[in-house]
């Protein structure tokens, strides 16, 4: 009952594949119903796709802009590098 | 006299070191967001650049080279996280699919855990430094190339599709990385934030 349940309603495996999937690609119309269905029958999968762009929204705050930088390269990686350049 | 052609290659890349070398490092930083993949990229890059000055034309100029040679480790570096990634998803008993596998039962739903609520009565996460930490560790704990490949599209700040172009992946390549990526997060998350919370 439940194989053939999913069939129909996808199995949440499938539904947060579909998820990640719309990001990247359009769906065809069979999954993005299949999706619609599933989701609006499944709690858990709909909380899903809300924790997918949390997720996305904090890594993408967290990667810093580069002109806030003012690292350097250690002089110890300039010498090492100069020193194997010398040796090749 | 081949000897004096010799030196002066040496003494020009050795120039370029102290010219260009913070710019790369802080870009290579910034791509990579780790300290000793950026450090380990310059150097591949400025020992690329030296084996290849011959073809370095005078008039041109050596930053946009020597950044071109740079951009180019980058792409290969996220190209053989992708590469590793790939193998751990074939392998149904890797790490990485054990525990992906484990968040789902038989018929492949949910294993409810009762965290659910919880992310729904959370309504601030993304201004919530003590949530960023969190989620900053749970990248850490992933496996060198995963970590690498879930940062990819923030570093590589290009669309999925050029993402895929680039490091040779076909987009359901793609989507299987983030899906997996972003369950194991999820699971990290509630049992080190929820779970305290």
């Amino acid at each position: 009952m439940k194989k053939w349940m999913n069939l129909i309603l996808l199995s949440c495996k499938r539904a947060t594949e579909l998820i990640e999937k719309q990001h990247v690609e359009p769906l065809t119309s069979k999954e993005s119903m299949q999706l619609q269905i599933h989701s609006a029958m499944c709690s858990a999968c709909k909380s899903y796709k809300k924790q997918s762009a949390v997720l996305d929204e904090t890594i993408a705050k967290m990667v810093k802009p580069e002109s806030e930088s003012n690292e350097v390269l250690s002089s110890k990686t300039k010498e090492t590098i100069i020193k194997k350049i010398n040796e090749e | 006299m081949e000897n004096q052609q010799l030196k002066s290659s040496q003494q020009l890349v050795e120039e370029w070191v102290h010219s260009f070398g913070d710019d790369l490092f802080r870009w290579a930083l910034y791509k990579t967001s780790d300290r000793e993949i950026a450090e380990d990229l310059v150097q591949e890059t400025f020992l690329a650049a030296y084996k290849s000055v011959g073809s370095f034309k005078e008039q041109s100029n050596p930053k946009t080279w020597i950044f071109r040679i740079l951009n180019n480790k980058i792409i290969d570096h996220y190209r053989k996280a992708s590469k590793a990634v790939f193998v751990d998803i074939n392998d149904p008993h890797s790490v990485i699919s054990k525990s992906f596998n484990k968040q789902f039962d038989k018929s492949d739903n949910w294993k409810l855990t009762g965290y659910e609520q919880k992310w729904e009565s959370e309504t601030h996460l993304l201004d919530d430094p003590d949530f960023n930490k969190i989620l900053e560790n749970c990248i850490e704990d992933l496996p060198p190339a995963w970590k690498i490949s879930v940062m990819s599209k923030y570093f590589l700040e290009k669309d999925a599709q050029e993402i895929c172009k680039e490091l040779g992946i076909t987009s359901s390549n793609y989507w299987q990385v983030q899906h997996r990526a972003k369950i194991l997060l999820k699971k990290c998350i509630e049992k080190k934030w929820f779970n305290n919370a």
